[in-house]
């Protein structure tokens, strides 16, 4: 969904179009699966973790009319356990008949997106965020933000491009202006309007 | 190509809102300004969801402080665990008298039910609002008409009446734990979200009967759907004057819900003065008591004082309840 | 009813405070329906205090147009970021947001407006003709039908989801579980809140669709800039051609009244109207593979839905003085606080009132129309902000949209662990919106099984006894088993003429 070059509702699917929506037209591959299944299984891990150390939750099952607090947990984390299960299997099975006769494995889904550089400026922008409200509370909503949002938005302007003052200093303007203006409609919404008690 | 025409517009147009919100940010910084206590807004922290009856009484009270004093009062919802997430959040809120919290009277049970919940000792409790009567409703078509009936009714089979209720440790499911354990009566409680879901499950006739206070069902009674057997209150409810209290029908029975502001522990003494009189004198006004009455709420402000003896009044009521029906948890008393 | 209706209706257009706060309240519901993290619920509790020294009449007029101007600006945002503004916008940006990016925010936002408009008529329409009848039906639900029409509305979006219906549904039992963290709503004991007290008070929709979705879709974007693929997307024609609304007949037709029958059911709400529409217009559609992909009809029919959900809520409040959601909740209780009382006496004795009700909504929804026909062209310069500005300035709405729900910090943490969540969904190629609907209808589902098993005293045939749940029962089970035999057949057809897929073993993407 990330491309701009979205088909558009004329055009068939099969016209391809951004890489993303191409390739979630192919079927899964063998090291995908695996890692949905994995996914899967990390969640219901989790969640027999918290079931297995509640002990109020199983006092009670099927005490009175009412089925109880863990009916409920207990199916649901069962279906994920066993729909992982499935997956991570015939990832596994596929992997395997894969290896036997070339041709029918695909890449890993890293190599195929360019490697796992590209995942580095979304973490960073997550881990920021991740302090954003402690510094938030610190020194404030208006200033943690503004710093926040300049600071981001200068990082990735695309300095290297630009060529001369004039075009950098237009880019530093526009960095600076959106900046008043993303903080400035955020405190007049949240803050005056709805008295969000942001710190 | 498309970016470098699109940026000088977007700066010219960017440059003239940021300007504009600016202004508007300098106008709401510089608006409160007064010597002493309160010198900034005060927040009445909500537990309930917008739209509840919690809700509409702060919002109601923070509209008529607005008479008595120059800083604005401001509502704000924490809600979610059941009530108990609001009340911590005032709990642990500065002790400067900025933030106030609402609470009813399931805070009590809660802090047995959940290890969580903040305990009574943790909290001051500021103005009483007015309480909240519970009421005994059922459905016409069950034939029932006094209190006399429906407990003749459970006694001869027990269990045989669904009765719509809150979750365990709500008021509604205090006032029937409290009809069971007084008449020595069971019936089969059915939880509910609240009590626009119970009103709904008493018409649509999932449940008979319903232990909600009289104003979820006054247009029910006058359509003669509903019929509401007694007020467990000293007094017959303002709103359907005809119904009798469970005292006149000869049972000794009074229960339900109340509401009162609290302040976080800490708060220096003559903050808490300060703020007692501003919302007494609030609560005490004619027009207050008046709104208060067309949204459905008896309103019968008292002091700091005569709320807390209130409080622990309720605690000692519901906390035999509460153990018989093995939902105290934590805190027990020894 | 038609004569204080009409009556209303002349009221507002004369008298210029009515049409004053009409508008202003369309205004004023737009902007914060739009807002993410301020639900219509949260703008009606912000306007509330506004309308205290109005008349009733006034203050109806006033709240009911910041009700349904709401709805519909929700949608804003859901289209041209990505972010739901209200819950009921979820679907909408299946379609509306691809069609954005495609360059097409104004036709996106064209036709979420008209089917707006449609929806919120024929809503309006069928609650002042037949409001009764409708509240009788909504009132034979009990916990059983709440169930079904749950499993109903949770199928139909499994269905309705990009990729494998089995991942889907897995994606979506995930959402379940997030739903029952905190305290369980029948026995107020706390589950999958790992000790930390802010787990206990569960997790709110906001912070979650808002992650989910806003967060997630800024990470992708950071990501696949750095690929090189950049670019600012052109804003193209702002109304999309007349015939291609009128071929968006059928779907609003379609989904407004799904939205009217479904809203009208007390706590069933928006969610399960906006994906029965969705998953409606798939099936009949024959190019389903465009949906997903910015298909207008997967924008019209769950948008018009949406929007006639709140002529359906007002039913069962208008006519038994029962609100059928929060929204409906805060109205009640500014009637209230006016010493009015909504239910079955209010059309007895005060029908003048009623009409009030009824014109105000007419008018707030053709003034929706009229004020954001004009400020379209407004609306979509946002899409005109470069890419990583834009982004960076949704990642700073994602945060304070999240704190507003509940004001509080935790929730904040909540969205940034679901921004990664999302993130990841979208690495394997899995569909986050499962996920959200599991979380708003999970609780729905578990209470309502759990409080019939109650009633019925434990016998499961509850479920099956009743002829509505039984017809939700058996309509799900068709929708599961549907695409199943659809496969086989096309296994069957590809084999035969040995130029199908090769691997079936996904439906198409769409």
């Amino acid at each position: 969904m990330a491309s701009p070059s979205i088909p558009g509702p004329q055009s068939a699917p099969s016209d391809g179009g951004a890489a993303p929506a191409a390739a979630a037209a192919q079927p899964s591959t063998p090291l995908r699966d695996l890692l949905v299944g994995l996914f899967f299984l990390a969640w219901a891990a989790t969640g027999w973790l918290s079931v297995a150390t509640n002990e109020q939750i199983f006092s009670d099952l099927y005490a009175g009319l009412d089925p109880g607090p863990a009916l409920m947990p207990l199916l649901v984390l069962g279906a994920v356990t066993l729909g992982a299960v499935a997956i991570l299997a015939s990832g596994l099975v596929r992997l395997l008949r894969g290896k036997a006769g070339p041709g029918t494995g695909g890449g890993s889904p890293a190599a195929e997106e360019g490697g796992l550089r590209r995942h580095l400026v979304p973490l960073g922008l997550l881990a920021t965020l991740a302090v954003y409200p402690t510094i938030m509370e610190a020194i404030g909503y208006l200033a943690a933000t503004a710093f926040f949002v300049l600071g981001w938005i200068l990082a990735l302007t695309g300095w290297r491009g630009l060529a001369g003052r004039g075009e950098r200093g237009l880019a530093l303007a526009v960095a600076l202006v959106s900046t008043a203006l993303i903080v400035g409609i955020l405190y007049l919404g949240f803050v005056v309007v709805i008295h969000a008690p942001l710190p | 190509m498309n970016r470098s025409i699109s940026i000088p517009k977007f700066v010219r147009l960017g440059a003239a809102a940021a300007v504009l919100a600016l202004a508007g940010t300098m106008a709401g910084a510089t608006g409160a300004a007064a010597a002493g206590f309160p010198d900034q807004a005060i927040t009445i922290v909500v537990n309930w969801p917008a739209g509840g009856g919690q809700d509409t009484a702060a919002r109601l009270i923070a509209d008529y402080v607005a008479k008595n004093t120059s800083v604005p009062v401001v509502v704000s919802n924490v809600t979610g665990a059941g009530g108990a997430a609001g009340i911590r959040h005032v709990a642990e809120a500065a002790p400067d008298g900025y933030t106030i919290g609402i609470m009813g009277s399931s805070f009590v049970a809660r802090q047995y039910i959940n290890p969580n919940a903040t305990r009574l000792d943790q909290v001051e409790p500021l103005v009483f609002f007015g309480p909240d009567p519970g009421a005994l409703e059922v459905r016409a078509d069950t034939g029932i008409k006094t209190v006399k009936d429906y407990i003749d009714r459970l006694k001869a089979k027990p269990g045989s009446i669904t009765n719509g209720n809150d979750a365990p440790g709500g008021s509604s499911y205090i006032v029937a734990a409290l009809i069971e354990s007084k008449f020595g009566v069971k019936m089969t409680k059915v939880p509910y979200q609240g009590y626009a879901p119970t009103v709904a499950g008493l018409l649509a006739g999932e449940v008979q009967s319903a232990t909600l206070p009289v104003h979820q069902f006054v247009d029910q009674y006058k359509a003669g759907t509903v019929n509401i057997l007694g007020v467990a209150s000293d007094e017959r409810h303002f709103l359907v004057p005809d119904v009798p209290t469970f005292k006149e029908q000869g049972f000794d029975f009074v229960a339900g819900d109340w509401r009162a502001l609290f302040l976080p522990k800490g708060v220096p003494a003559d903050r808490v003065k300060a703020l007692e009189e501003l919302f007494y004198k609030t609560m005490s006004d004619p027009a207050f008591v008046e709104a208060g009455r067309k949204a459905g709420f008896v309103v019968t402000p008292m002091h700091a004082k005569e709320t807390a003896a209130r409080i622990v009044e309720t605690d000692e009521a519901i906390y035999p309840v509460l153990l018989e029906a093995g939902l105290v948890k934590t805190n027990k008393k020894q | 009813m038609l004569d204080p209706f009409l009556q209303a209706l002349a009221d507002i257009l004369t008298q210029p405070t009515l049409l004053a706060l009409s508008l202003g309240g369309v205004m004023l519901g737009t902007i914060l329906g739009a807002l993410p993290g301020v639900s219509s619920t949260m703008a009606l509790a912000i306007l509330l205090p506004v309308s205290y020294p109005m008349s009733p009449e006034h203050a109806m007029v006033f709240l009911i147009a910041v009700f349904s101007a709401s709805v519909f600006g929700g949608s804003i945002s859901a289209i041209l970021v990505n972010i739901p503004g209200t819950p009921g916008a979820i679907v909408t940006q299946f379609d509306g947001y691809p069609l954005a990016r495609a360059g097409k925010a104004g036709h996106a936002l064209s036709y979420a407006l008209f089917a707006s408009t449609i929806g919120g008529m024929i809503g309006l329409a069928i609650l002042v003709v037949v409001a009764p009848i409708i509240a009788d039906a909504a009132m034979s639900f009990r916990s059983p039908e709440f169930a079904m029409a749950t499993v109903f509305g949770l199928t139909m979006l499994a269905y309705s989801s990009p990729g494998s219906t089995f991942r889907g549904i897995l994606v979506g039992a995930l959402g379940l579980l997030c739903g029952m963290v905190g305290f369980d709503a029948l026995t107020d004991v706390p589950r999958f809140d790992f000790g930390f007290a802010f787990l206990q008070s569960g997790i709110d929709i906001v912070p979650l669709t808002v992650g989910l979705f806003g967060l997630a879709e800024v990470m992708r974007n950071l990501g696949s800039r750095q690929a090189g693929a950049e670019g600012v997307p052109a804003i193209g024609s702002i109304l999309p051609p007349w015939r291609s609304l009128v071929r968006l007949t059928r779907p609003m037709l379609r989904g407004s009244l799904i939205g009217t029958f479904i809203g009208a059911i007390p706590a069933a709400g928006s969610a399960i109207a906006v994906a029965v529409a969705y998953a409606q217009e798939m099936r009949l559609s024959k190019t389903p593979e465009r949906f997903g992909r910015g298909a207008p009809e997967g924008i019209a029919a769950p948008e018009a839905a949406n929007n006639a959900c709140v002529g359906g809520a007002l039913v069962p409040m208008m006519t038994l003085g029962v609100p059928g959601d929060t929204m409906t909740a805060v109205l009640m209780g500014a009637l209230l606080l006016h010493g009015l009382r909504p239910g079955p006496l209010l059309f007895a004795e005060n029908p003048g009132f009623v009409g009030v009700i009824y014109g105000g909504l007419f008018f707030a929804v053709a003034a929706t129309l009229a004020c954001n026909l004009v400020l379209i062209r407004a609306i979509v310069q946002v899409m005109r902000t470069p890419m990583h500005i834009l982004m960076i300035g949704i990642a700073a709405l994602s945060v304070a949209g999240s704190f507003a729900i509940r004001n509080s910090i935790n929730d904040v943490y909540i969205m940034l662990f679901f921004g990664l969540v999302g993130y990841v969904l979208g690495l394997l190629r899995l569909p986050a919106a499962p996920m959200a609907f599991g979380l708003i209808l999970g609780p729905i589902l578990e209470e309502n099984v759990r409080r019939a098993l109650i009633v019925s005293r434990g016998d499961w045939t509850v479920f099956i006894d009743r002829p509505i749940a039984l017809v939700m029962l058996l309509l799900s089970l068709v929708a599961l088993l549907y695409p199943v035999a659809a496969m086989g057949w096309r296994r069957l057809r590809a084999a035969r003429n040995g130029t199908g897929r090769t691997e079936p073993l996904r439906q198409t993407d769409g």
